[in-house]
Parts: structure tokens; sequence; C-alpha cells
């Protein structure tokens, strides 16, 4: 019978069945330390000023070639798209590292959705890539939005693409200020920013 | 009396202290709080060169390459000044702001070639982008104990894109050292051949408005264009070529114009259709009229109706293949709003289209005037705009007031961004209206390579051959960048 380890022959069985799984340890490690790669982002306002605190996101992209194909649609045979979280490594300095190779999109917002929430180029990353993306820059230019309501009651404001939740309070004038296009926004009742955090895909 | 110098020497050491000080608190402040605008986007751009070209790598060469030519505010402009005059290099800068109802933006851009010629000018494109009123956002809130109800879903519109009025305003001037003059008309010959020197300033306005209104018509594309433009030339002498200079061969009488340029105020109105029909056949029809007056010298003045009908067969579709409209970008700009340039496409998707072209100009003039030999349109290799017509003859071959142009093409993507082009032109130039048609067209083919970026050629290498006076071969480089709108024509 064939052995699936030809130790055993010159080791004995227990000294090879280590060495085999040392083996097998050491190749899938040298594996996984190959697909793995790190990304690292800068956050910072139109006008320059670093933003520290906030929430930027990875999400997975489908491959090229068809660049037509938004990113924000799951990957074949996956249900929903991933997205995981980069965190703050130095001030305004966001890194995530052990990144599998593929396609990615980032996002990034504030924590009160006071600027308008950016979104990175389509990005590569290989294996033992190192990449660093160019700054996402959140915008400033905004709008009041009139709301139904009463003057005073809270609404959570939810960005559709990036998912980023605020809450929000009708002032006197009956109105919400926002950044960017009111239609790239969704407004719930104020529970909805409680919850889970959600993309709105 | 020692104590005096060094008091004063203290005070200057105090006052550099001071002045150090202050300098280092204004150049320290936009770092702690915020810069202008300005300044964080170059200092962003510094970023994104540094990174892109800190390595001395082969492989780094072209993503650092492409960042330098096209990022934003600042980049390298480069391309193929008029046939004659070399290509053109130099630097761009970019800028844009939206508005609530209109995106603007400003490109400013300068270029020169080693043969002395140059290009100048700032173009601004305004973007009139209304947004219809819209009624409060409604939240609904549960009482206590319910469930939030479902959304109702928003009624469904009618899809589709929404085009928006353009208009540009432009302030360009060029120098050309080098054009060829043969004489006017068809039957202008080699032996004719002479050289001059052209300064052009072009101060003006177009608009594009889209007619969308109405939606039994909205699959036409219907546009109407409107256009304003003052026109300053100067023609010059070129006595450092083989051939002679304009001068020495010609006179008013056989190159009008030639003598003196009067200022014109050349106003022009048109109406452009571009359906697309089941996905694959883009008619791209033009009409326009044209005046050319020259207040200082009623001679001078003409009028010129132009016809353009494009017919484009995409072989893969036209939505998957097609190279967008180019109407909303600035010629510096490739993207909308100082986005950035779209991705260098290293797909293997097949794109290819056939086209057919039919372009018909004629002048007119009252009583003595004659047309201006310089505004006069051109067949035979590239023209002043750099678009390849009868390509085996030389550049400028044929110029007169009509003209008529057939043209038949074909281009296939073949490897990446490489891609392949045949062409074949039938055309004519006519002194008078009535010498104008379908008998006596000279023709010519041409064959060579293409190179796309963003689906849109930039680079033509093409060899061309067919008439009676040899081959000639033409290697252009488009003057706007990738998907950028084309500066105003010269003629």
């Amino acid at each position: 019978m064939k052995q699936p380890c030809a130790l055993p022959r010159l080791y004995g069985l227990r000294h090879a069945a280590e060495l085999c799984l040392l083996s097998a340890i050491l190749f899938a490690s040298v594996s996984v330390a190959r697909a793995q790669s790190s990304v690292t982002v800068k956050v910072e306002t139109l006008h320059g000023r670093v933003i520290s605190g906030a929430k930027v996101s990875a999400t997975t992209c489908p491959e090229p070639p068809n660049p037509t194909t938004k990113c924000f649609e799951p990957p074949q045979g996956k249900k929903a798209i991933e997205v995981l979280d980069v965190p703050e490594k130095e001030t305004g300095k966001y890194t995530k590292d052990r990144l599998p190779r593929g396609f990615y999109l980032l996002f990034a917002c504030d924590a009160t959705l006071t600027y308008e929430p950016a979104q990175s180029e389509r990005f590569q990353l290989g294996d033992n890539d190192s990449k660093k993306i160019p700054t996402l820059v959140l915008g400033d230019t905004g709008d009041e939005v009139p709301v139904a309501g009463k003057v005073g009651a809270k609404i959570c404001l939810i960005h559709k693409v990036t998912g980023c939740k605020a809450t929000k309070e009708i002032d006197a004038q009956g109105t919400i200020s926002i950044r960017g296009d009111r239609d790239h926004y969704d407004y719930k009742p104020p529970e909805a920013c409680n919850q889970d955090r959600e993309r709105g895909l | 009396m020692r104590a005096i110098p060094r008091v004063q020497k203290n005070g200057q050491l105090g006052t550099i202290a001071r002045w150090s000080l202050l300098v280092f608190v204004v150049v320290s402040v936009p770092v702690c709080a915020q810069e202008s605008l300005l300044h964080a986007e170059f200092r962003r751009e510094g970023e994104r060169v540094s990174d892109a070209c800190k390595t001395f790598t082969f492989k780094a060469v072209p993503g650092c390459a492409y960042t330098l030519f096209t990022d934003h505010p600042l980049h390298i402009a480069a391309g193929s000044l008029p046939p004659q005059n070399g290509f053109g290099v130099g630097g761009a800068f970019v800028w844009a702001k939206n508005t609530k109802n209109w995106r603007l933006s400003w490109d400013v851009d300068a270029v020169g070639a080693v043969s002395g010629s140059w290009r100048a000018g700032g173009y601004m494109k305004m973007i009139h982008t209304p947004h219809p009123a819209k009624g409060p956002i409604r939240v609904v809130f549960p009482k206590p104990g319910e469930t939030p109800k479902e959304e109702e879903k928003p009624k469904k519109t009618e899809r589709f894109t929404h085009p928006y009025t353009v208009f540009n305003l432009y302030l360009q001037a060029i120098s050309l050292n080098k054009l060829n003059f043969f004489g006017l008309g068809n039957d202008s010959t080699l032996a004719g051949a002479s050289v001059f020197g052209m300064t052009q300033t072009i101060v003006g306005v177009n608009a594009i408005k889209p007619v969308y209104e109405w939606p039994a018509i909205r699959g036409l594309n219907l546009a109407l264009l409107g256009e304003m433009n003052g026109r300053f030339v100067d023609i010059r002498g070129n006595h450092g070529e083989s051939a002679p200079s304009i001068e020495t061969l010609y006179t008013d009488a056989t190159a009008p114009g030639l003598t003196s340029q009067p200022g014109f105020f050349q106003a022009s109105e048109g109406i452009r259709i571009k359906p697309v029909i089941a996905d694959r056949l883009q008619l791209n029809y033009m009409g326009n009229f044209q005046q050319f007056f020259a207040p200082s010298s009623s001679q001078n003045s003409f009028l010129r109706w132009t016809v353009d009908l494009n017919h484009t067969f995409y072989l893969y579709g036209y939505t998957k293949s097609a190279p967008k409209s180019s109407d909303t970008i600035g010629p510096d700009s490739c993207a909308t709003g100082g986005s950035p340039c779209p991705e260098i496409s290293r797909s293997r998707n097949l794109n290819g289209s056939i086209g057919v072209r039919l372009l018909l100009s004629e002048s007119m003039t009252s009583g003595t005037s004659a047309v201006p030999f310089y505004f006069q349109q051109t067949l035979g290799g590239n023209d002043i705009n750099s678009a390849m017509s009868l390509g085996s003859y030389r550049d400028y071959r044929f110029r007169a007031p009509n003209l008529l142009l057939l043209q038949e093409n074909f281009e296939h993507s073949v490897w990446g961004p490489f891609g392949v082009k045949f062409a074949a032109d039938q055309g004519k130039v006519a002194l008078t209206r009535n010498d104008v048609g379908f008998s006596h067209l000279k023709h010519s083919f041409a064959g060579g390579l293409t190179l796309r970026a963003g689906a849109f050629p930039m680079v033509s290498l093409m060899f061309a051959w067919g008439g009676p006076e040899g081959h000639h071969n033409i290697a252009n480089m488009n003057s706007s960048l990738l998907g950028g709108s084309a500066r105003p024509p010269l003629d």
C-alpha cells in the first residue's frame, strides 16, 4: 500500500506523523502568509482636516474583466457582500491587515455624518501586497432638507452606499442638515440608528 | 560703545526670532487646522505622485506616467499640435466646483513644441444641473408598541440619461510656424507648395442645449448648438523651410486675405441628433450655419453651412463599447467634478466599429468678397484640427471654400489598449458651389495602429496610400485628455 507520507520507513511512525503534521502546518502558514496583504488609507476633509475616529470599511469586488459590474453585487456563490472594518492605527490613518488577494473598494464616513461619505476607486491587492490608497476625502457641501415632523424630533440618517448612520434633530425651520445629495440617504425613525450596522445597498 | 551694537544685534536676533516665530505660526496654522482648498488639493496630489513614482522600477513606470499625465489639479499636458508643427508638451491646471444648480470646471493649459509652435488656453465649462423642487422627507414614526411599516416605494418613473445644457467659455491662442499652402482648388499642384505661419486667438462661448422635454423625440438625442467667437488671425511668412514662403508665390488674388487679416466676429447655429438604433447603430447627424463677419473689412465676410452625417455600427454593442459623450468634460480632464481618470483598461474585451461618414460644406459670399484662405477647410493628410482626410496626400493639400468628403472606416481592438484601423476616403474641394459633386473624387486608403485609453483612440500611427502623389505616414496624438472635449476649431 502506498504511504501518504514516505517517512515512516526512515523515522518510525510517531516521528513521521509529527514531521508530516509540522510540514503541513508550515506549508499552511506559508500559504496563509503569502495570501495576506494590507491596505492603508488616510481620511480627511476637503480642506485637509484629518478625521480621526472615522468609520472605514472595505468590501470585495467582483474580478474584472467586466468593468461595468458594480462592486455592490455579491460575488458569485455568496449571498451578501463582505464588509470588513478598517481600524485606525494612527490619527487619521486606517490600516487593514490580512486581506486576501482580490479587488476591493474602501468607504469612509465620520461618526456624525457631518461630512459627505467618501468611496475609493476599485483597487487590486495581490499576494503579500502592501498598498497605500489615495486619501479618502469627505465632502463638505450639503443642503438643508425639509423633513415632515415635529421640531426637535430625532431621525436616523443612513447613507445608502456606506451604510453609515447618524441621528439628526429637526431644527426650528423644520429641516435637517445633510452633506451631499439628499437622495443618497435613507431617513428612518431614530431606533434604526441603534440597530446593528447594516449596509443599505 | 560696544554695547550698542550688541543691543542692536540682540535686537536683530530678537526681530529674526519674532519673524521666525510668526512665519512658523503662519505656516503651521494650516497644518493644525484647515488648509485652503487649493493647498489641500496640491498636497494630496503631491502625495499621490510621490506614492506612484517613489520606486524606480520598470513595473512602476506606467503607473507613475499615468499619474503625472492625468492627476489633478496639475498634470503634464501633451498632444499633437496641428500637422507640421510637432508634438506639444507643457502643463495643465484643472479645477472644478459644484453648486446646487451648476457644475463648473476650469482647464488652463499651455504646450510648446521644439518647432517653436505653441498653444495656450483657458477653458471654462458650465453645466446647468437644475434640481426639480422636492417635497419634504417623510419619516414614519411608529406609535409605541407598533412595528414600523414598510416604506412606500416611490413611483416608478421612466428612466433615461438626463442630458444637461452645457456652456463653454474659452480664450485660446495658438501660434503655428509651419502650415502648407498649395494654392486653392482641387487642381492645385505640388509645384505650388509654399509655407506660412499663423497665430490665431479665439475668444468665445458656445452652448449645447439638449431637447429632451418631449418624450416622443427623446430617442433622437436632439440638441441645439450655438456659438459666438471673436477670431483674430495674424499670417506671417516662413523663410526657413525647403518650400518658399507663401508671399513669394501668392498674392491677395490667389490667396485671399494674405496681406491683411481683420478681426472676425463669428456666430454659428446648429442642430444635432444622435439616435442609437438597436444598441448597435449610432447616427450622429449635425448641421450648422456659420456667419463670419469682419467689421473692418466687409470684403472678407462670408457665410458657411456644413452637414456632417456620421454612421457608426458598433460590432459588440453601443452600450458596451461606445465612447461616452465628452461634451461635459473639459479638454484637460477625463472625468467630471475633478474625479480621477478611469483606470487603464487591461481587459481583453473585444471592441470594434464600422463607420461611414458624409461631410459637405459650402461657403457663400456676396459681391466681391472672398473667403480668406486661412479659414478655408482642407483635405489631405491631417487638417488644421488634426482630423485625417485623404491621408495619402500631404497635409493641408487641397484647400477651397467648398468641400465634399466621404469616409469609411473599420476599427477593432487587438490586445489590451491596442487596436487596428483601416480607412478609405473619397473627397474633393471646389472653388465654386456648382463644382461640388460626386464626380472626380480623389481617393486614399489608410491602415495602422491605434492606442486606446478609456475607450477613446488617443494615439494613431497610420500608413496612407492610394493617391497619385505617393504615400504618407501620419502619427497623431489626441490633444484632449482621455475623453475630454475638443478645443475650438481653427477654421
